[in-house]
């Protein structure tokens, strides 16, 4: 008897779980499965979408090329100095700006709004506005060169380009980090500072021997989701190189994985090489999230 | 000294903000002057919205704020309900493969999104969509992510309160609609700042599906009038106002759940 009736609960909770379900099912298996398959599919063809019935299977050929084209290294290599560069510095800066906006102080709540902000508004408006900041004998440009700096339009000089992407990256991105520290800061319970204290702990101890460690889950969510992300920037560098010659210019000063293979499927048409780049940026990102994982069990 | 150390901090906080409410200001200033007084400190009778009535004329600016409220409010509906339905699935229903479902999930969330932006956009070209608001809403109305809050979110109803419903003869269903949903105000209130900023915000599928001029976003509009209008940076910013105000004004009033929002968004590691 008490079987039976388990049966009927369960028959029950498969049709409720299976109309609840259909929606995003049906929707993922048309826009996400079928999509990733084409993807891989196309790669390993000739497939240049100007001349759509005259793709040709050339297995690996595509992956082959890539290793072969200077360019893709050049792509890889900025798409790496970028993340060697840009995750560091931003999650410094994240965890000073958390720290700061943690404080009991008077208008807690204003800079906490002022330093997020950023993050809320279009790529293409910070974008916009930052290349006014940039141009020669401007705003920030010349500010910079009493630093030292060449004092130059930054986005239209080779070796200043990429930095300048990187600057107004990091003012963007730098409140959603923030928020990852400011929420793994409310978690650390008040008792083990009391104690730091009572054994004559002064404050920049207290930080880096209670607080920093404290952090490490979220340190860590910040480095990790940073590196992906870091990986994928694009928005920025199409709308600084729109008026230049395209994602990449000048001269392939600003040229990364994802530019790389914007260009060969969406300038060029040739998907089916495109795709193949796409796969191996999915693959380096794949690894990230591999070791990530990893870590995380391990800590576990 | 507690007090020096007091202002020492307050200067450091304010500097900090300055370097980014700087350049929204000057956004704001240079959009309401002529082209003879950008970067400089102009005399308050010259303010006027000028700009703004010379960017509404040169470019279809109501048709790209149309297509940017249209994309938005679709995509946003769309995920609300692919994500609640599922996520409650997922949370709260036992179903042989709920395993595999959420594996699935976790892998959407996993791959960049770019590795499907070639087939997409042949998808959506063969479907006829391509320069249309319907080819930039389809293909989005499910996430992943999306998906994942909505479980974490329902996980948090205890089973109590749902059994308690079982009991006075509600269904599995029934007991969603009933019970689960009229709790689920935050959950709807995080996805729909999310959904909505990111949405308003997308450059990179906007203005790779968009060729036609009239069947732009405000995003990649925005994209263009900056190629074409560099040299008038009074013009220029009017333009990066008109987009990013919408957003600014309702992070304004919904700052609490924007910053939450985000919070616990990032639980999923």
């Amino acid at each position: 008897m008490p079987r039976k009736k388990r049966l009927n609960f369960d028959r029950e909770s498969h049709i409720a779980a299976a109309l609840f379900l259909a929606p995003a099912l049906i929707c993922i298996a048309i826009w996400f499965i079928y999509p990733l398959v084409q993807s891989v599919y196309i790669s390993f063809f000739d497939f240049n979408y100007l001349f759509k019935d005259r793709a040709v299977f050339v297995g690996f050929e595509n992956y082959a090329n890539m290793f072969l084209d200077s360019e893709f290294y050049k792509g890889l290599s900025h798409s790496i100095l970028f993340m060697l560069i840009v995750v560091p510095i931003q999650t410094f800066l994240a965890l000073l700006l958390a720290t700061l906006v943690n404080q009991k102080i008077k208008g807690r709540g204003f800079f906490r709004a002022a330093y997020y902000m950023p993050y809320v508004l279009s790529a293409v408006a910070v974008a916009t506005v930052f290349m006014y900041f940039f141009v020669k004998d401007q705003g920030v440009a010349k500010f910079l060169s009493f630093f030292g700096f060449k004092n130059t339009t930054w986005f239209a000089d080779m070796n200043l380009a990429m930095p300048f992407i990187g600057i107004l990256y990091i003012w963007q991105m730098l409140g959603f980090y923030m928020i990852y520290y400011l929420s793994g800061l409310q978690t650390i319970p008040g008792e083990i500072y009391e104690a730091s204290q009572i054994d004559g702990a002064n404050k920049i101890q207290t930080f880096f021997f209670i607080t920093i460690p404290s952090l490490r889950h979220s340190t860590f969510l910040v480095v990790t989701y940073g590196i992906i992300q870091s990986f994928q920037i694009f928005d920025q560098i199409a709308v600084v190189t729109n008026s230049s010659g395209g994602p990449g210019s000048p001269a392939g000063a600003t040229t990364t994985l994802l530019t790389y293979f914007y260009i060969s499927s969406f300038k060029l048409y040739k998907m089916g090489y495109g795709s193949a780049v796409a796969i191996v940026l999915f693959l380096i990102i794949l690894i990230v999230s591999i070791v990530q994982r990893r870590l995380v069990k391990m800590e576990d | 000294m507690k007090i020096f150390k007091k202002t020492l901090i307050y200067a450091l906080m304010i500097a900090l903000a300055l370097v980014f409410l700087v350049p929204l200001g000057y956004a704001v200033i240079t959009s309401l002057v002529p082209f003879e007084y950008v970067n400089k400190i102009p005399p308050l009778e010259v303010l006027s919205l000028r700009n703004y009535i010379k960017i509404f004329e040169q470019y279809p600016i109501m048709d790209w704020f149309k297509n940017s409220i249209i994309v938005a409010v679709f995509t946003l509906a769309g995920n609300l309900v692919t994500s609640l339905l599922a996520g409650y699935a997922l949370a709260k229903f036992k179903f042989r493969g709920r395993e595999a479902v959420f594996n699935l999930i976790l892998v959407q969330l996993m791959i960049p999104f770019q590795v499907l932006l070639t087939p997409l956009y042949i998808m959506v070209a063969g479907l006829g969509w391509h320069s249309t608001n319907i080819g930039l809403i389809v293909p989005f109305l499910v996430s992943g992510l999306s998906i994942f809050m909505a479980r974490q979110f329902y996980k948090t109803i205890p089973d109590e309160l749902i059994e308690a419903a079982r009991v006075d003869g509600l269904g599995y269903i029934r007991s969603f609609f009933h019970i689960s949903l009229p709790l689920s105000g935050p959950l709807v209130v995080t996805l729909a700042i999310l959904d909505f900023t990111s949405c308003w915000n997308a450059y990179l599928v906007p203005s790779t599906f968009l060729a036609k001029n009239t069947a732009f976003t405000l995003p990649v509009g925005l994209a263009t009038i900056k190629a074409a209008n560099f040299i008038r940076p009074n013009e220029t910013m009017a333009g990066v106002l008109i987009l990013s105000l919408p957003v600014i004004i309702v992070f304004l009033i919904l700052q609490r759940q924007f910053i939450e929002g985000i919070a616990t968004s990032g639980l999923k590691g």
